[in-house]
């Protein structure tokens, strides 16, 4: 019997736009394959213990609760970058993608510092980019390409480094910072977006790649995930495809 | 002079828009502000104004407090919900105004929009303002829930005469006594109502003033409850009304027995509130307790919201053969949660439709759906006999009744609002509801498609 432990850092103070739709998304596909789950509310002051982890979720926040949250996050950093260099699965979405980064420069020329847990930087600015986003994710493995959809509300920009990949192309919307059309960022097995709406269960290809890369990891020998029937799934995506590209 | 003009401009709109029946209320109101952009303020000390706002209940708590002011022979002006935005209520204050600058109404009674607040509130000075709650609501209008509360403190700031009434199980609201000095009475619960959790909904939960973890002597729902925070002391005030008594529900009517702190003595009320939902017995004791602050007879105001006819939406009976439809407006997630807990309970084969729209009145992002507690439903299901998903988001309400573990054998899309209708009376047994939770835009097509099919006349003024 397989298992795998998905750990939901700060449930109670980074759950902005449903963010929880995502952990959802990962437990029940999982759980319609057989594969067992286990899943940990890592609280403030609680102990992140990057051996039991298999994938870690981190959503976003309103600015007062991240300032609740961030002493405890830089002490928690050392373990969550050990975690990411020996390949462990991370999801992070919106605020919880930027609290990854280097740093936070905010509107008024303040810069808040980051573990930089991936080599990437925010600066924050007056206009919020919102509004519903698709872009362009191309599964590595496979080689397809699948459109995602979601929904942005963001007020940083966010510029990737050496080293980090975009997760995809935007197709529709703003992305990472409405300049360079790239969307997220891919660093070993982290995965980094600004969509949420929630952003697994209307992209499936997407929450099962990262469902694999955390068996790949755990589980060498396992076979390949079985498939699921992603009909209201995808009816969801091409919905809000058809819509906003028209 | 230039009020005179100002009103007369008003009223001539008014009515040419009444004449070319487009129900539009914001365009006077937009125009008299550019003519006289404090008008707002010269009305302020001609009439009683009572404000109230918050993220949800406030058009049923101003209809409780219309009731209220009627069975004490109070005249008064009020606005429609839908005009509860600063042009709205220029339009609703300008055209009630006589030619001579006066009032014949004794009480201004606005619902206003808690974004609005901040800049209506300091023209207005308004004598009372009645705070409900406040709760994660679309943040893609709003903002950050941090932001209009500070704007709803701003509002208040420079107006000291004004008295509060504040929900006191509420840790935000309760803030705004705390930190303004003006006149504040308190009302909440000296009981449980209930003891959910709403795990999806994390607002809240942590002080305000010094960001640690609230501890309850006991929750209500969402971060409602009798609060405190163990690192800093601050707590829930002391309480003028609160009810002390769980509150006895059926399909229809909800009996509540209030405590009221009198100077020297507990006076004790009881009362029936004519509609179902423990989140309108807050509505009822926040009315109850604006009618203390503005010195009313209890007795009368606990005897005029048994009376009251509850707003547009917020939960319409139509009586179709031998079923009901039973229609209640769905805006986020709390509320939302609240409607669901009362579908729950009744635990009766009654089907349910959800129609999801996401245009702008609605809120543009659905992310919100994922917060709300449709898992509760698997609790019901077996005696369900069907759900509906519709609505423009109608697909992403389906994979999200999906993943909350519904039998989704029991579950359609149905787009078309006369299929809809058709197959949920069907599924309904003799004598019994079809549930209907429809969000903002999608109660008007709803109901445009009902008053065609079943020539339900239009009871919305
Ligand atoms: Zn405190």
């Amino acid at each position: 019997m397989y298992s795998i432990c998905i750990c939901h850092l700060y449930p109670d103070l980074l759950n902005m736009y449903g963010d929880r739709g995502n952990v959802i998304a990962l437990q029940k596909r999982c759980l319609w394959r057989g594969i067992d789950i286990v899943l940990y509310d890592i609280a403030l002051y609680q102990l992140f213990n990057p051996d039991e982890c298999d994938i870690l979720f981190i959503g976003g926040g309103q600015d007062f609760e991240q300032e609740i949250i961030m002493s405890d996050y830089m002490e928690k950093s050392t373990d969550i970058k050990s975690y990411i260099e020996t390949d462990g699965t991370v999801l992070a979405i919106c605020g919880g993608y930027q609290m990854l980064g280097n740093y936070y420069k905010t509107g008024d020329g303040k810069t808040i510092e980051l573990p930089g847990l991936i080599n990437i930087e925010t600066v924050g600015t007056k206009n919020r980019l919102i509004g519903n986003l698709v872009f362009e994710w191309e599964n590595d493995v496979t080689g397809q390409t699948h459109r995602m959809v979601g929904f942005e509300n963001h007020s940083g920009l966010t510029y990737l480094g050496e080293g980090v990949q975009p997760l995809g192309k935007v197709l529709k919307g703003f992305g990472n910072n409405g300049q360079d059309g790239l969307e997220g960022a891919r660093y070993k097995n982290v995965f980094c977006s600004y969509a949420h709406g929630s952003l697994l269960p209307k992209n499936p290809q997407l929450a099962d790649y990262i469902i694999a890369c955390a068996m790949k990891r755990k589980y060498p020998d396992a076979p390949d995930l079985i498939e699921l029937d992603n009909q209201y799934e995808m009816q969801a995506n091409q919905s809000m495809i058809k819509r906003i590209l028209g | 002079m230039k009020l005179f003009a100002t009103v007369l401009m008003v009223k001539i709109l008014v009515k040419m828009l009444q004449i070319f029946k487009s129900g539009g209320t914001s365009l006077p109101g937009k125009l008299a502000t550019r003519i006289y952009p404090n008008v707002l303020s010269v009305i302020s000390r001609r009439i009683k104004i009572v404000m109230v706002t918050g993220t949800n209940g406030k058009t049923t708590t101003v209809r409780m407090i219309a009731e209220i002011l009627e069975k004490h022979d109070f005249s008064f002006i009020t606005n429609k919900s839908g005009a509860n935005l600063q042009s709205g209520i220029t339009t609703t204050l300008l055209n009630a105004m006589k030619l001579d600058g006066r009032f014949q109404e004794e009480y201004a009674l606005l619902e206003i929009d808690e974004a609005a607040f901040k800049t209506v509130c300091p023209l207005l000075k308004p004598d009372f303002v009645v705070v409900t709650n406040f709760f994660r609501d679309q943040l893609d209008r709003f903002g950050e829930l941090y932001t209009t509360l500070s704007g709803v403190k701003t509002g208040i700031k420079n107006s000291e005469e004004t008295v509060l009434i504040l929900n006191g199980d509420d840790s935000f609201c309760s803030s705004i006594g705390k930190d303004l000095p003006n006149k504040a009475y308190y009302y909440g619960t000296s009981s449980i109502l209930s003891d959910d959790n709403d795990y999806g909904v994390t607002d809240g939960k942590y002080c305000i003033y010094c960001k640690s973890k609230y501890s309850y002597h006991h929750r209500t729902y969402g971060h409602l409850g009798n609060f405190y925070c163990p690192e800093c002391g601050y707590r829930r005030p002391e309480l003028v009304v609160s009810l002390s008594e769980p509150p006895i529900m059926s399909d229809t009517v909800t009996k509540i027995r209030l405590s009221v702190a009198r100077q020297d003595h507990e006076q004790t009320l009881e009362g029936v509130i004519p509609v179902p939902g423990k989140y309108n017995v807050y509505n009822a004791v926040a009315a109850m307790t604006f009618s203390l602050a503005a010195g009313m007879e209890l007795e009368k105001s606990m005897e005029a919201i048994s009376e009251f006819e509850i707003g547009f939406g917020r939960m319409e009976d139509i009586a179709i053969g031998n079923k009901t439809l039973r229609i209640v407006l769905v805006k986020n997630a709390i509320g939302f949660n609240q409607v669901l807990d009362l579908f729950c309970s009744n635990n009766k084969p009654y089907p349910v439709a959800m129609i999801i729209n996401d245009l702008i009145a609605d809120g543009t992002d659905v992310s919100w759906l994922w917060d709300v507690d449709f898992e509760k439903l698997t609790v019901v299901q077996d005696s369900i006999p069907a759900f509906y998903a519709s609505g423009i988001r109608g697909e992403d309400m389906m994979i999200r009744l999906k993943y909350a573990g519904l039998n989704m054998r029991k579950v359609s899309l149905i787009k078309d609002y006369i299929m809809l209708v058709d197959k949920g009376l069907k599924a309904t047994p003799d004598n019994g509801y079809f549930y209907v939770f429809p969000t903002y835009t999608a109660l008007m097509g709803f109901r445009k498609l009902l008053v065609k099919k079943f020539g339900i006349k239009k009871f919305w003024k």
